[in-house]
């Protein structure tokens, strides 16, 4: 959502005066059960939701450090999916890209690339849930798509401290409903 | 009978025999594959073709070319497709298996990751891996090499990562006059006996023996190059106390992986030992090196003295690490 309007892809929204288009939005959801560790690539362009083992009780937005050096590069971990960052290793946990008047790039674009594994960048975001039931996980990414477009010019692609500030605004933007 | 065991005994005698003689080798970080495994083979293919490039004209042979020991002697930065130059000096593909990470910033944290930056850099290959992955999946060539290697196909993402990393690992160079000497084959002449123990007290801090790599980052006080300002591991951990270190390289065959430092800037063994020699300021960050390093004219020719016995010439000509030629077929 931006504010409170759903993100449509490339479907323009009108936020703070300025008129938004969201050109790409990935996340990585990981859900550690008892037995298993469940990775999802929850794509705009493909698919918001994603299949919720009964026992769960967390999920973590990002791929953490130990997930990261022991990956098999395969299925959502396959780096053809564009969320592997090649000059420099890892995982890039949240994708957000799009068009706003306020972007001091180039054709007005908006990149923002989040992610680290090493410390002291590691970027995830632990979420408690209920168990047995559905649940529906909400984010306002105005606030760190605003932050974005103030603060760093439009533009934040690899790990580091303004990744970290946009990461824990992110985190203060969601919701779950169940 | 008696003729088997006696061959066996002979056998276990000189399996025993270099096994002790190995002990100044660390164990590998990294597993080694079998250099005649079907994975490998796929790999030593891989490597050799530039079918990975966008345009099919760059291959990981073309910026890491055996008779350089791996590395590249044509271009100070790597050269890439379109004639693209890059903004580092191809380094040496050598003993990669004892390596923690990769590239001259530390910035691939396994073999496999590493495989992916030549692949898709703009100055590189400048490929995208749905590209690749299409090509090898309609190459008859690689439909076979993958079905033998992993037993399935198409080809995926990992399967080349895997191929290529672990050709990469059986890129082994432990056969120099060096190895020799220090499993008591040969003796070290007095030059070089001089040389070694320059080096012992010089330079075996960073480049430790027996790899001559300690597979730390250093500054090591060259001047910034203004037209590429390279920041070295400071851009992968944004810690101020990294701006311009760099990877520790190997000193393994060193007489064939010229130009050396991170920028290819010095061309001649002699420049480079001549930097450590005159003398430098560190103003910076770091004291990773700050002092001068005492050597006069003679010492610095003994040194080198030494530094060739670091050649392994049966690692530079081995045949299987080659690119495989294979017959050409009459139309």
């Amino acid at each position: 959502m931006i504010a409170k309007t759903p993100v449509v892809l490339n479907s323009s929204i009108v936020h703070n005066n300025d008129s938004i288009i969201i050109t790409s939005f990935k996340a990585y959801i990981v859900i550690p059960t008892l037995t298993d560790t469940i990775v999802h690539l929850l794509d705009i362009e493909d698919n918001l939701s994603c299949s919720l083992p009964d026992d769960a009780e967390s999920v973590i937005i990002g791929i953490n450090s130990m997930q990261t050096v022991r990956t098999n590069f395969s299925g959502a971990l396959d780096p053809i999916h564009g969320m592997f960052w090649t000059w420099n290793s890892g995982y890039i946990n949240v994708k957000i890209e799009g068009i706003s008047q306020r972007s001091m790039q180039r054709n007005r674009i908006f990149q923002m690339h989040l992610g680290g594994f090493t410390a002291p960048h590691q970027e995830s975001i632990p979420l408690r849930i209920p168990r047995n039931t559905s649940i529906k996980l909400s984010i306002d990414i105005a606030p760190s798509i605003d932050a974005l477009l103030n603060n760093h010019q439009g533009t934040v692609m690899s790990p580091g401290k303004d990744a970290h500030e946009l990461m824990h605004i992110l985190q203060q933007s969601i919701n779950i409903e169940q | 009978m008696r003729h088997i065991i006696l061959i066996s005994c002979s056998m276990l005698l000189l399996m025993s025999f270099i096994s002790v003689n190995d002990e100044y080798f660390p164990e590998p970080i990294y597993p080694i594959a079998n250099p005649d495994s079907p994975i490998v083979s796929l790999g030593r293919e891989l490597f050799h073709d530039p079918i990975l490039s966008k345009d099919s004209t760059v291959s990981c042979a073309s910026c890491h070319s055996q008779y350089n020991a791996f590395a590249h002697s044509d271009h100070a930065l790597s050269h890439g497709i379109a004639d693209r130059i890059g903004t580092r000096n191809a380094p040496a593909l050598v003993n990669l298996a004892w390596s923690e990470s990769f590239m001259w910033d530390g910035a691939s944290f396994s073999l496999e990751a590493q495989v992916l930056t030549p692949l898709t850099a703009h100055h590189e290959m400048d490929n995208s891996l749905d590209t690749i992955l299409n090509r090898l999946n309609k190459h008859p060539k690689y439909s076979y090499l993958v079905q033998q290697a992993f037993g399935k196909s198409p080809i995926q993402t990992k399967h080349v990562l895997k191929a290529i990393a672990d050709y990469e690992s059986t890129l082994i160079s432990r056969n120099s006059r060096y190895d020799s000497m220090r499993m008591h084959l040969v003796e070290f002449t007095e030059q070089e006996k001089k040389g070694y123990t320059l080096f012992k007290q010089h330079c075996n801090r960073c480049h430790a023996e027996p790899l001559f790599t300690n597979g730390q980052f250093a500054n090591n006080a060259l001047p910034i190059d203004t037209s590429l300002n390279d920041m070295g591991r400071f851009r992968i951990t944004d810690d101020s106390a990294h701006i311009r270190h760099f990877k520790i390289p190997t000193l393994r065959n060193l007489l064939y992986s010229f130009p050396y430092m991170h920028d290819g800037r010095f061309k001649r063994l002699r420049d480079v030992l001549n930097h450590y020699a005159k003398g430098f300021n560190m103003h910076d960050e770091t004291r990773s090196i700050q002092n001068l390093i005492p050597l006069s004219s003679n010492d610095i020719t003994d040194l080198m003295s030494f530094l060739h016995a670091l050649t392994d010439r049966t690692f530079i000509f081995n045949p299987v690490f080659s690119q495989i030629h294979y017959p050409q077929r009459n139309q």
